[in-house]
């Protein structure tokens, strides 16, 4: 075990090599290229050993990265943006074919204008992909979630591949320290075997993506992949409880939850605003608000049990969304409101919109929007509106 | 293959899938990117290969191989041949980039293009790989653009070996896949595959029609070896006899898609491929790029 | 007439059904009809496959958008569809409705069973398509006569309305060989007369099966793999029209037709010659074609 410190890029490139991924497949984007760079840096000087595929475009990365999983194993891919975008027919014909492929993104923001900045937009609409989507908060947490993600998309029961979200520049490209645990504990984490649900063998050929009538079993296969989300939140939980009786951490299960037990507001998140976020929380704790910070690791499945569980007990919560879907809003205040629409006893939800495009979310700002909810509730007012986070 | 698939009558594409898996054998795994070949192996749960055959995105199939391949190498497996199986359009037009990709990658795997000149799946659309002059329901008065020439862009990257073929010619067709099997690098294997509904002509003249567009000298049988181009004998018979040349009207004739072409444009055309004959007559057995 | 009146057709790919039920739906409209619908049944068309087309007629202007389960009129452009199943024919059909089939043969009309206070009406398609060479890429266009069939049958739209329609569609000379078609098989449409125990209570309308060895989801596997198998859309023999016969005294063995059969249909027996599978055998005519010894000939299929 040792403790690096490391770009959030080359934490995320550190855990694919100890995770033994044995087939990699890239196309450059900014702010992704540091992971493939160092990845193929670990290939050549024999730390790791897998076949690297440096493929043209980002849709033949997912399709490279496709048929080696159909081989039965281990690969991975990063991107973001555009070529998350570009790529997204793959990202589909991915999951539908239950492969547990693991992909980095680095969030940016997509064009135009170019901007190669910091913003959840592009993973987030790639929700309705299949894929199961975790965001991190930082470095550490970056390593490890992608270990996790092995282990949560190779489970027989999941069997869907897993984006793990790091946002560009303010984690890829900063530095921190990363703990690097044991490698024979990461492979007794995640021992390899072979899925067989699908698996190219001359032995016992078969076709996959025969067409389907309507009245045959499309619907169903659509239905499976569902509850293997279902599945997958089980398997999260189970998964972080493991990981820290093996390495000591954990970083939150479906979503962390920060002094929430007795808050009044509480400031939902995702990424490094959550991070953030606990330290607004300590600030006007020390002020004597009863405040709290709730970050979402797992956008999909969509952790709604424990988001209720948490809402029941406070009055306010307020979303920070660093994305952004013009004519609605964030995603996930509205993914949260849907989740309450209906319970008793739920508290208000605030929507704020803040951060694209990079624009630096500083800590004042995360304090001033819990300060603001309890004006909001002393009015016994309705929220108004999306709150546009420092909007000139 | 296996008989009671979904293939149209006369379908000259399962003609040439046939031989080709009676070249390579069972060690085979196929990518089939969008084409009729999505929907000629049957309906889910059956299907009509008895290798393994992974569907695929259209402009994926040449990338998934590349996946395949190198997770292959990966376990140390190297008996497996990794075959695409693509129509023209998947080839000239969408997948042109990713197969592109892997032939500057010299991927180890062998490319077969079916070349039914047009987007036959969907009902006739013109493709990259329509020849000027054919109706399509894109271009109802005829494409005015010629054919996209793939597999002279693909002997352009240098791969080891490219071959055109016909589903007419299964022994041309079979020598040529036998040969490919055991190269390494990437391989491209262009065949044409004359479409009964699309090319509009009855289904019995399935194989005629592919004969008469190599007698007739509008399509070539060759190969490009390291570089080195050479006729194949079908096409060199005609260059060495050439009273056993057909004229190109009769191709043209014996097909509805060319009813709008003029008398004067199949002049021009002949000429043209006159002119072709003429220049391929020098290259055989020559270097094809400097 | 009060409500929507319902039509199902039942083809294979390349008879022009879809083609036919989008002129009914024209012949409807100028028949005065507001609401008209064409229901072209896009599956995995293929030249000799079977499929289904829908049109619904009415009155008033139609809101259903799903497919017909329950018609008022059932046309057969292809017999051999009964044959193989009858019920997948009459499923559905309301006592009282009309079964327009396509037939030069008497015995299919023996075997049939319809519901009880249905009418059957047939007319000869094939003969009158070959009469008139109504052929497209050597495939006879069976559903135009059907269209008169139709007509005649349900007294629903007229010869008049039919004609506008297909005018208005196609090239001139194209035109008036389908409406010579039509026109022949309206005149040549006789009702027919059937034994009392042929009628049978009405089939109940359902989905079409296709997959019986699949009957809930917990039996699916996480991915949907197919494996290999002959007939992976069915008896593709039943596509034939005209059916190839070796002639194992003019047979060289030679196995051309091995060599040139797209289908795989041909195999070799134990004396070298080829054999026919003629469950799978699409009647292609390629071998017939390729045959140096002109040992094969193509019988016209009795179905």
């Amino acid at each position: 075990m040792e403790t690096l410190i490391l770009t959030g890029n080359h934490a995320v490139a550190y855990a694919v090599k100890m995770a033994r991924a044995r087939f990699i497949s890239c196309y450059p984007i900014t702010p992704q290229t540091g992971i493939v760079e160092k990845l193929s840096e670990f290939i050549l000087n024999g730390e790791l050993e897998a076949v690297f595929v440096p493929v043209e475009s980002e849709h033949s990365a997912m399709a490279a990265c496709i048929g080696a999983s159909l081989t039965g194993v281990r690969t991975f891919t990063a991107t973001c943006s555009h070529g998350l975008a570009y790529m997204h027919e793959m990202v589909h014909w991915a999951s539908a074919t239950r492969l547990p492929i693991v992909m980095a993104v680095v969030n940016r923001t997509i064009g135009p204008p170019w901007n190669i900045w910091a913003e959840h937009g592009d993973s987030v609409s790639q929700r309705d992909t299949g894929w199961i989507q975790l965001y991190t908060s930082n470095h550490q947490e970056a390593f490890d979630t992608v270990i996790q993600a092995y282990k949560i998309a190779e489970d027989p029961n999941v069997l869907l591949p897993v984006m793990v979200c790091l946002e560009g520049f303010v984690i890829s490209h900063t530095a921190q320290p990363v703990i690097l645990p044991n490698q024979e504990d990461v492979d007794s984490f995640i021992p390899h075997e072979p899925w067989r649900h699908i698996i190219v063998d001359v032995d016992n050929p078969i076709t996959h993506g025969n067409l389907q009538m309507p009245e045959d079993w499309f619907y169903e296969f659509r239905f499976l992949m569902h509850r293997a989300m279902d599945a997958a939140k089980e398997k999260i939980v189970r998964c972080s409880i493991e990981f820290e009786k093996i390495f000591g951490r954990n970083h939150g299960h479906l979503v962390e939850e920060y002094k929430c037990d007795d808050a009044d507001v509480i400031l939902l998140s995702m990424g490094s605003l959550a991070d953030q976020a606990k330290v607004a929380v300590d600030v006007l704790r020390e002020e004597g608000y009863k405040v709290g910070a709730l970050k979402l690791r797992a956008f999909r499945p969509f952790p709604e049990e424990e988001l209720r569980r948490v809402a029941k007990r406070t009055k306010c919560i307020v979303v920070v969304d660093r994305n952004l879907s013009p004519g609605k809003g964030g995603a996930l205040a509205s993914e949260l409101k849907a989740t309450l629409y209906g319970f008793k006893g739920m508290p208000i939800v605030i929507e704020c919109v803040a951060g694209l495009g990079g624009r630096d979310v500083t800590l004042e700002e995360e304090i001033g929007l819990l300060k603001q909810a309890f004006r909001v509730m002393e009015e016994d007012g309705e929220p108004s509106g999306i709150i546009w986070l420092g909007l000139k | 293959m296996l008989p009671g698939n979904s293939a149209c009558q006369g379908c000259g594409s399962t003609l040439a899938l046939r031989w080709v898996l009676k070249a390579l054998g069972k060690k085979t795994v196929i990518v089939n990117p969008a084409s009729c070949g999505c929907v000629y192996v049957g309906l889910y749960p059956r299907t009509a290969v008895s290798v393994p055959y992974i569907q695929m995105a259209f402009a994926a199939g040449p990338a998934a191989a590349s996946g395949m391949v190198g997770g292959l190498e990966a376990q140390g497996k190297k008996d497996v041949t990794v075959i695409c199986w693509a129509g023209d359009g998947g080839t000239a037009d969408i997948g042109v980039s990713s197969l592109s990709g892997s032939a500057e990658r010299n991927t180890n795997y062998i490319y077969f293009c079916y070349d039914n000149e047009a987007y036959m799946n969907t009902g006739t659309q013109r493709s990259g790989s329509t020849p000027a002059g054919a109706w399509t329901t894109t271009t109802p008065l005829g494409k005015k653009e010629s054919k996209k020439d793939m597999a002279l862009i693909m002997a352009a990257h240098r791969v080891p070996y490219v071959a055109t073929s016909c589903s007419s010619y299964p022994a041309d067709l079979y020598g040529k896949t036998k040969k490919a099997k055991l190269i390494q690098g990437m391989r491209y294997i262009h065949i044409l595959t004359p479409c009964p509904p699309g090319w509009r002509f009855d289904t019995g003249l399935a194989v005629k029609i592919g004969r008469l567009a190599v007698q007739s000298g509008m399509w070539l049988l060759y190969e490009v070896e390291n570089g080195v181009f050479r006729l194949s004998p079908p096409s060199r018979k005609i260059l060495e006899n050439p009273e056993k040349r057909v004229p190109v009207k009769e191709y043209i004739r014996a097909q509805g898609r060319f009813r709008g072409m003029s008398e004067n444009e199949i002049t021009l055309l002949q000429e043209m491929i006159d002119s072709k004959l003429e220049k391929v007559a020098e290259l055989d057995g020559k270097p094809l790029f400097f | 007439m009060s409500g929507i009146f319902e039509v199902r057709w039942h083809g294979r790919g390349g008879q022009g059904v879809v083609t036919a039920s989008r002129i009914l739906a024209v012949a409807a409209f100028n028949e005065g009809f507001v609401g008209v619908q064409s229901i072209p049944w896009i599956g995995a068309e293929r030249r000799g496959a079977q499929i289904e087309a829908y049109n619904r007629i009415s009155r008033t202007p139609i809101l259903l958008h799903s497919q017909v389960y329950a018609p008022d009129a059932v046309i057969v452009v292809d017999p051999s569809i009964i044959s193989e199943d009858n019920n997948a024919v009459v499923r559905g059909l309301k006592s009282g409705g009309f079964l327009v089939i396509n037939t030069a043969r008497s015995n299919i009309i023996s075997s049939l069973r319809v519901p009880e206070g249905c009418s059957v009406y047939l007319v000869d398609a094939t003969s009158i398509c070959l009469e008139l060479d109504l052929q497209v890429a050597g495939l006879e266009v069976l559903a135009m006569p059907m269209l008169g069939a139709f007509a005649k049958a349900t007294s629903l739209v007229s010869l008049k309305s039919l004609e506008e329609s297909i005018t208005s569609s196609f090239e001139a000379e194209l035109a008036k060989k389908n409406v010579d078609a039509v026109v022949k098989a309206y005149e040549s449409t006789r009702k027919a007369h059937l034994m009392p125990e042929q009628y049978v209570p009405p089939v109940p309308p359902s989905k079409p099966i296709r997959i019986p060895e699949i009957h809930h989801w917990t039996d699916l596997p996480p991915v949907p793999v197919s494996t290999p198998s002959k007939g992976s859309i069915g008896n593709t023999g039943d596509w034939r029209t005209r059916k190839p016969v070796i002639d194992k005294e003019k047979c060289n063995k030679c196995l051309f037709c091995w060599m040139y059969c797209p289908e795989a249909t041909i195999n070799i027996d134990d004396s070298g010659f080829p054999q026919i599978d003629y469950n799978y055998c699409k009647g292609c005519e390629v071998c017939f074609n390729e045959c140096p010894r002109k040992a094969i000939s193509m019988v016209v299929e009795e179905k």
